[in-house]
Order: structure tokens, then C-alpha cells, then sequence
């Protein structure tokens, strides 16, 4: 089959540029250390969130110096615990499901953002850097309010965050 | 008329009337479901900038679901089968064996489209409790009416018949040309359907098991991943039934109004064969932030994907080859110069070029999407629609208005009503589209979500890093103003040409390619090799992650109820189900 | 001027129009830098047309004066 030179020129620099966003992918997954949301929690029952200590009362708790865990439940139309409160400059994990359809749950702006799926746990941890603001969106169609399904996320500054005591 | 358009050949209506009257219905359904689709469309661009809700935002997402499946079910398929009809009836220079059973299989799929429709629209009225509210996706534990699924059903089954037809008349031609190459049209057509026949499994399994019995309440729950899941093994090659015909216009037919022939047919059947290969292992890309799933299984996705590249990139050398080819058969000169001598007066060339540019900014944006641990910031936002918007809505749904501004008349024998009004469709297709897809983009990298009736958030603003939310909404309406203008100039035109006197002499004969079948490596046209080869693919791709689901979660799910959970359904065979309405739910919204 | 040639003209007026609004949206979204849509709007348009009447006059364009 006889193939033009440009066009073998053109065929080399393609699989150049795709050899290249894999290896941009791959950076962000090693050396920035990105993880992506996977199956490392078990499965649970969506409408027995009550009986799971994590989901049964959605709050945020230190699991370390500068570590913290999130738990949050996503439904039609809210996310609790709203506002979520964490201090700058800490690891957050958080664990987020839902007791009714899919919803999805991302820190606007940023790339904190994950599907929420009834019967899954979706565990996606990110660094805190400035104190500050941010809404939380419900970014899939979850139904006729999915409008107006909104949360916040508050960074608080280091020395100003305290944990409720509620061990 | 230019001179250009008349060579005196019988058309293809002179030659198979029959035929040439299938394929036009097809085209008209096609067209209707794009009308319609482009009203909902300005709807729901006026309602998200909050320029006009003339609807509840609970009325939206009737009007979204709508919209995705006239314009990517019905618009786009619809088209496939008219072209695909067209193609091998041409290519293989013979009519299809039973007119009836091409016949049957439209039917099927407009009945189907009926049934879908009927439970879409149903959403608007309140007095009766038949909804499919689900949006494209149908993601359970969303529930729509029974009637939407077995739409679906039908008029994928109706699909399958059609590849059937084709096949058929594959077999009679062979039968009688044995040892020849298959005819490049219809060898794209065949490698098609056979990559629409494996990715349908996945849409088949979730429809035919879960959830229309679901939704008659023959079982009472499903597991979500696994039907989205499901879903998405079918998700993202219908992507390519989209594409593939629009690349089979590219290959054959815009080399000849460039003036020219195609640079390669070897070529172009390796593009075709990579996409039977490499369509459907990538769909878990559309599920890179799904917990449940393995990271390992969303990296070979990504892997897939990231190859998935190279027919396209492909298509675009040997495209711009073939054009460059017919400009220079025009008379251009110069390394560049000869892009002038190209016919940019022709509208059916202008709009597949036009098309075609627009493309590779959707590709570059497809990579983002793809590109895994990059796709956090992007997912569920603005940006994806932006995304296909410039892949199904322009390279396909531009390629097509294009192209059938070239087929028509041979189809009718009678001219389109205006040239100068078809050059400014596709030219207010083109800056419409540049400037909404521009603007979603934008909005997706500030966090502005897609899908939503109201992007508007009480307790936090979106900031954007130039210019004002006030700025991307304004362009958003501006494009969506000029794409839903240029939508109407597309039917009126076609309308407009009913009222045409009949004339001779529109037949276009389609050149051979500069590099024929012949140089083509026979291997090329074995269907079954390549076949299997894909099949394999996607065991490997997908039987790990799916038997992990279920494995994890069960077939039916660890749990859940369906929203909104269907009325009765009025057989007293079924189990009495508890209803719930969403009355109490939409009541403190509206 | 041949029809295919004015119809050439009208088609890389849009094209240049669509190339210039991404760069704006490029400047702000790479570079963050921020530019009044008004006064860029019109600057574009400016752009386009004296690009579009050079070319139709022959002082700029792709070597040889054509057919």
C-alpha cells in the first residue's frame, strides 16, 4: 500500500503528540500525585445511610494532624453538612454518597469534583490552600429542583478553624 | 444555476426511484426532528442566561431531554440511514433486495421515535402521569415512562434491520462480482453497522433487562452503575455513528466538489477499520469521576482514547490532500494560493469544509476531556457541551446540511431553491456555533455546570478570570440566535424547492479515488477478521470492570428507589407498585 | 471579481472573525488578561475588513495575482 511521505510525516507526529498527552496525563497522575476517584470503598445501601456512622450524621472530623475527613451526603436538593468548615493548609478526604439518584458534586471552579452515585462511596482527597469561599454545585441532572441544589465549602484560616467537640 | 451542478448523467432518483423515495423520507424525518430540536434549543439558551423562561425551570429539563434526543437520536440517525441507503444503492449499482423490508425498517424507527416523543413530551402535561424527564443519559434511579424505553428499543431494532438490508445486498453483489474489492461506500457502510451491532450490546442489556421492566415494575430496582455503565459501552461509539457518516461524505464525496478525486481509498478503509476496533473499549472515559470503577479500568480507557486520535488525524491529512488535489485540478497555484481556487461559492463545499476546520477545535477539546486526571475540572461543566457542539453539532450536523444541498437534487431532480441563502446557513452555522461553543467553554473552566435550568446560585458567584458572567451570556445568545436562524434558512430552502419545476441533468457522478481499492491490502476487506479483533477488544475492556460492579453491588443494586417512581401501570398481570408522584417535590419549585 | 472569489473573501472574513474572538478568550483564560468587549468587538471587525478589502485589492495575498 503505498503511502505519500507527507502523509508518514504527518502519521510520526501524530502518535508524537498522542505519545505526549499520555505523558502529560501521567505526570499529573505521578509526580503531582492526582489520584482519581476509584472503588476503594465498599458498597452501601442507599436507603440505609442512617445505620452507616459516616453518613448517619454528614460533618467534617480531624483523622490527623492536618487531616481531616469529610462525610457528606448529596440529595434532592441539598448537601449536608452545609457549609462544610475545614482550615487551610490540611489534607481533606472526603466521602460523599447519596440515598436517591445520582447527583454530582464539584467545588466550583476547581477540580474537586466527583459523580455521587446511590450505592457507591465516591473518596476524593484535596489540599487546602487559602482560607476562603466557595459554592459547592450539584453539576448532574438530579431531578426537577437540581437548579437549585447548592452548597458551600469554608476554608477557614489555620488558627481560627476549631473542631466542635463531638468526639 | 452554475453550470458546475449540471453534467448530464440520469440522477439517482432517474435510476432507483424507489430507493431515492426511502432515502428522502429518512431525510425528512431527519430534518423534521432537527427543526424541532432547534426550537428547544433556543429555549433553553434564553431560559439558562435568564434572558426569557417562558417555561418553569422544572419544564426545562422535558425541553433538555427533548433536544438531546431529536438532535443526537433522531436527527443524526435518521440522516445515516437516508445516506447509508443512498450509498450502497450507488456504490454497488443495484437496487435493495425487498423494497418492503427497507420500508419496514423505517417504519420501525419512526414508530419508535413516536413512542419516545410521546413520553417526552408527555412532561408538559401535568394532567397525565407520562414523563421521561431523564435527559439523553436516562441515568437511573431516574425513571421515565415505559413508552421511552421501548421507543428506544424500537427504533434501535429498526437500526439493526437497516444494517441487515445492507448486508443483504452486500451478499447479492458478491455473489455476483466475485473476487472484486468491496466498493469503498459500501464498505464504509458495512464497517459501521458491524461497530453499531457490538456497541449496541451495552444499551441492548440495560434497556431490554433493567430498566424497561423497571419501569413496568417487573423488578423493583436496578444498580445504577452498572446500567450507566451499561450505557456508556453504547455512549460513546454512537458518537461514531454519528461521525462515520460524515467522514463517509468527506472521503467521497467533498473530493468532488473540490474539484478533484481522493487522495487514497486504502486509507480511507484503514480510518473505518480503526474506528470498528477502537470505538467502543474507551467508554468508561464518560466515567472517569465514577466511584465503583477501578482507576486501573479508567487508564486503559484513557489509553484507548488517546489512539482513538489517529484515524481522525488521518482523515484530516487525507481530507485536505484530496481538497488541495481538487484546487489544484482548478487551477491554483502556490503553496497556500491554491486554497483560493477552491469553490467557496458551492455551499455543499463550504459547509463540509467549514465543518471540517471546526472539527479539529471539537478534537482538541475531546482530548481534554479524555485526558483523565484533566478531566476534573471540566466534567459536568459547560465545557462538554461546547465540546459536542462542535463535534456532533458542527462536523456532523453541518456536514449533513452540506451534503444534502449536493444530494437533493439528485434525489428530486429539482435544484435547491436559493444558493446565495444555503451560502449563508452554513456560514451562520459556522460564527453561530464558534461563538456558543466559545462561550460554553469558558463558562466550564469558571465551574458554570451544564445541564442545569438555572445557572444562577444564591450563595456564591462564579468569577470568571475576563471579562463578566453578563459577557459569556450575551454570546451565548447571540450564537445560539444565529445557529437557530440558520437552522430555519436550512428547511426553508428545502421547502422552498418543492415548488420547483422538475429539470434533467443534476446526476453527479462520484470520480474514483486517486489511489484505488487495488492498492489496498486485501486483509483490508475482511470483515470477520476485523470483527473479532473488536470483539476482543471490548471483552477486554469491559468484561473486568462490569463483573466488578456487579460483583461490588449486585445485579440489581444494594438498594434504591426510582424517581419519580411510575404510576400504576395499568395491567393487573404486573405487581401493584406504590406510587409516589414528584408533585409534593416540583410543588415548592414552580 | 469571480463569484467563487468574493464568496472566498466572505468565508475567510468569517474565519478570521471566529480566529480573533478565541483569541480573546485565550488572553483572558491563559493569561488572565482582561479586554473590553465592546472596544474588541470593533476592533475586530476593523481587522476584517481592511484584511478583506487587501486581499481584494492585491496588497497582500498568496503570490499570484489570480484568474
Amino acid at each position: 500500500m503505498h503511502i505519500h511521505n507527507y502523509e508518514k510525516i504527518w502519521l510520526v507526529l501524530a502518535m508524537i503528540m498522542i505519545v505526549g498527552f499520555l505523558t502529560t496525563v501521567t505526570y499529573g497522575a505521578t509526580a503531582v500525585g492526582i489520584e482519581m476517584i476509584s472503588d476503594d470503598e465498599d458498597t452501601i445501601d442507599p436507603g440505609a445511610l442512617d445505620e452507616d456512622p459516616r453518613f448517619a450524621e454528614p460533618r467534617v472530623e480531624q483523622v490527623g494532624e492536618n487531616e481531616y475527613e469529610a462525610y457528606v451526603v448529596a440529595q434532592q436538593y441539598i448537601f449536608s453538612p452545609d457549609p462544610i468548615e475545614v482550615p487551610a493548609n490540611s489534607t481533606v478526604t472526603f466521602y460523599v454518597t447519596s440515598p436517591d439518584v445520582i447527583h454530582g458534586f464539584q467545588v466550583a471552579g476547581t477540580n474537586a469534583n466527583t459523580m455521587v452515585i446511590p450505592g457507591e462511596v465516591a473518596k476524593l482527597t484535596v489540599e487546602t490552600e487559602e482560607p476562603g469561599e466557595h459554592g459547592i454545585v450539584c453539576n448532574e441532572y438530579c431531578g426537577s429542583g437540581h437548579h437549585v441544589m447548592e452548597g458551600k465549602l469554608i476554608i477557614h484560616p489555620e488558627d481560627e478553624f476549631e473542631m466542635e467537640d463531638d468526639e | 444555476m452554475s453550470s458546475a451542478i449540471e453534467s448530464g448523467e440520469p440522477t439517482f432518483l432517474d435510476r432507483f426511484p424507489q430507493e431515492a423515495k426511502v432515502v428522502r423520507s429518512a431525510l425528512w424525518s431527519s430534518f423534521i426532528a432537527l427543526t424541532l430540536g432547534a426550537l428547544f434549543g433556543i429555549i433553553q439558551t434564553l431560559h439558562r442566561t435568564d434572558v426569557l423562561r417562558v417555561f418553569s425551570s422544572g419544564n426545562y429539563y422535558t425541553i433538555l431531554t427533548a433536544h438531546g434526543v431529536l438532535m443526537v437520536v433522531s436527527f443524526t440517525i435518521f440522516f445515516l440511514v437516508g445516506i447509508y441507503t443512498w450509498a450502497v444503492v450507488r456504490s454497488l449499482d443495484r437496487p435493495v433486495e425487498d423494497i418492503r423490508y427497507t420500508w419496514t425498517w423505517y417504519g420501525l424507527m419512526v414508530l419508535g421515535t413516536l413512542m419516545a416523543l410521546v413520553a417526552i413530551l408527555g412532561g408538559f402535561i401535568d394532567a397525565v402521569d407520562i414523563s421521561a424527564d431523564v435527559l439523553f443519559t436516562f441515568y437511573a434511579p431516574l425513571q421515565a415512562h415505559p413508552l421511552f424505553y421501548g421507543g428506544l428499543a424500537i427504533f434501535l431494532i429498526g437500526t439493526w434491520l437497516a444494517g441487515a438490508d445492507w448486508f443483504r445486498s452486500w451478499y447479492a453483489w458478491k455473489q455476483e462480482n466475485p473476487g472484486e474489492r468491496i466498493p469503498l461506500q459500501t464498505f464504509m457502510v458495512l464497517i459501521t453497522m458491524l461497530m453499531w451491532y457490538i456497541a449496541s450490546i451495552g444499551i441492548t442489556i440495560a434497556v431490554v433487562i433493567f430498566l424497561l421492566p423497571w419501569s413496568l415494575g417487573i423488578i423493583d430496582q436496578v444498580n445504577p452503575l452498572l446500567t450507566r455503565t451499561l450505557f456508556w459501552f453504547w455512549g460513546h461509539p454512537v458518537v461514531y455513528f454519528w461521525l462515520m457518516p460524515a467522514y463517509l461524505l468527506w472521503y467521497t464525496v467533498l473530493p468532488k466538489v473540490s474539484g478533484g478525486r481522493l487522495f487514497s481509498d486504502p486509507l480511507a478503509r484503514v480510518v473505518f477499520v480503526l474506528f470498528l476496533l477502537l470505538s467502543t473499549p474507551v467508554g468508561i472515559h464518560h466515567q472517569y469521576l465514577d466511584p465503583g470503577i477501578a482507576d486501573g479500568f479508567k487508564f486503559i480507557a484513557l489509553t484507548n482514547t488517546m489512539f482513538l486520535l489517529l484515524p481522525s488525524l488521518l482523515t484530516a491529512f487525507t481530507v485536505v490532500a484530496s481538497m488541495e488535489h481538487g484546487a489544484r485540478q482548478r487551477g491554483g497555484t502556490g503553496l497556500l494560493g491554491w486554497l483560493r481556487a477552491l469553490p467557496w461559492a458551492n455551499p455543499a463545499f463550504t459547509g463540509m469544509a467549514l465543518a471540517g476546520l471546526m472539527f479539529a477545535a471539537g478534537g482538541f477539546s475531546g482530548m481534554i476531556n479524555a485526558g483523565l486526571n484533566i478531566n476534573y475540572l471540566v466534567h459536568n461543566t459547560l465545557w462538554v457541551p461546547g465540546h459536542f457542539h462542535l463535534t456532533v453539532g458542527t462536523a456532523v450536523a453541518l456536514t449533513f446540511m452540506a451534503a444534502t444541498y449536493w444530494l437533493w437534487p439528485q434525489l428530486t431532480n429539482k435544484p435547491i431553491f436559493s444558493r446565495p441563502i444555503a451560502l449563508a446557513q452554513v456560514i451562520l452555522w459556522f460564527v453561530g456555533m464558534a461563538l456558543m461553543s466559545n462561550a460554553m467553554h469558558v463558562a466550564g473552566l469558571i465551574g458554570i455546570p451544564r445541564r442545569t435550568a438555572e445557572p444562577q446560585y444564591d450563595g456564591f458567584d462564579f468569577i470568571p478570570t475576563f471579562g463578566s458572567i453578563a459577557e459569556l451570556d450575551l454570546q451565548l445568545v447571540v450564537g445560539g440566535t444565529l445557529l437557530t436562524l440558520s437552522a430555519i434558512l436550512f428547511v426553508s430552502n428545502l421547502v422552498l424547492s418543492i415548488s420547483l419545476p422538475k429539470v434533467s441533468g443534476l446526476g453527479q457522478p462520484l470520480p474514483p479515488a486517486l489511489s484505488g481499492p487495488d492498492d489496498a491490502p486485501k486483509v483490508l476487506d475482511n470483515l470477520k477478521l476485523w470483527t473479532a479483533i473488536a470483539l476482543v477488544l471490548v471483552i477486554l475492556a469491559y468484561t473486568l470492570p462490569l463483573a466488578s460492579i456487579v460483583d461490588r453491588g449486585g445485579l440489581f443494586g444494594p438498594g434504591g428507589t426510582p424517581y419519580p417512581t411510575m404510576v400504576e401501570f395499568g395491567s393487573t398481570l404486573l405487581e401493584i407498585y406504590t406510587p409516589l408522584t414528584t408533585d409534593c417535590i416540583s410543588g415548592w419549585l414552580q | 471579481m469571480s463569484e467563487t472569489s468574493r464568496a472566498g473573501l466572505l468565508i475567510g472574513g468569517a474565519v478570521l472573525f471566529v480566529i480573533l474572538w478565541e483569541i480573546r478568550s485565550a488572553l483572558g483564560v491563559l493569561f488572565r488578561i482582561d479586554t473590553n468587549i465592546a472596544v474588541y468587538t470593533v476592533v475586530t471587525f476593523v481587522v476584517i475588513l481592511c484584511t478583506l478589502v487587501a486581499l481584494d485589492r492585491g496588497l497582500i495575498g498568496f503570490g499570484s495575482k489570480e484568474q
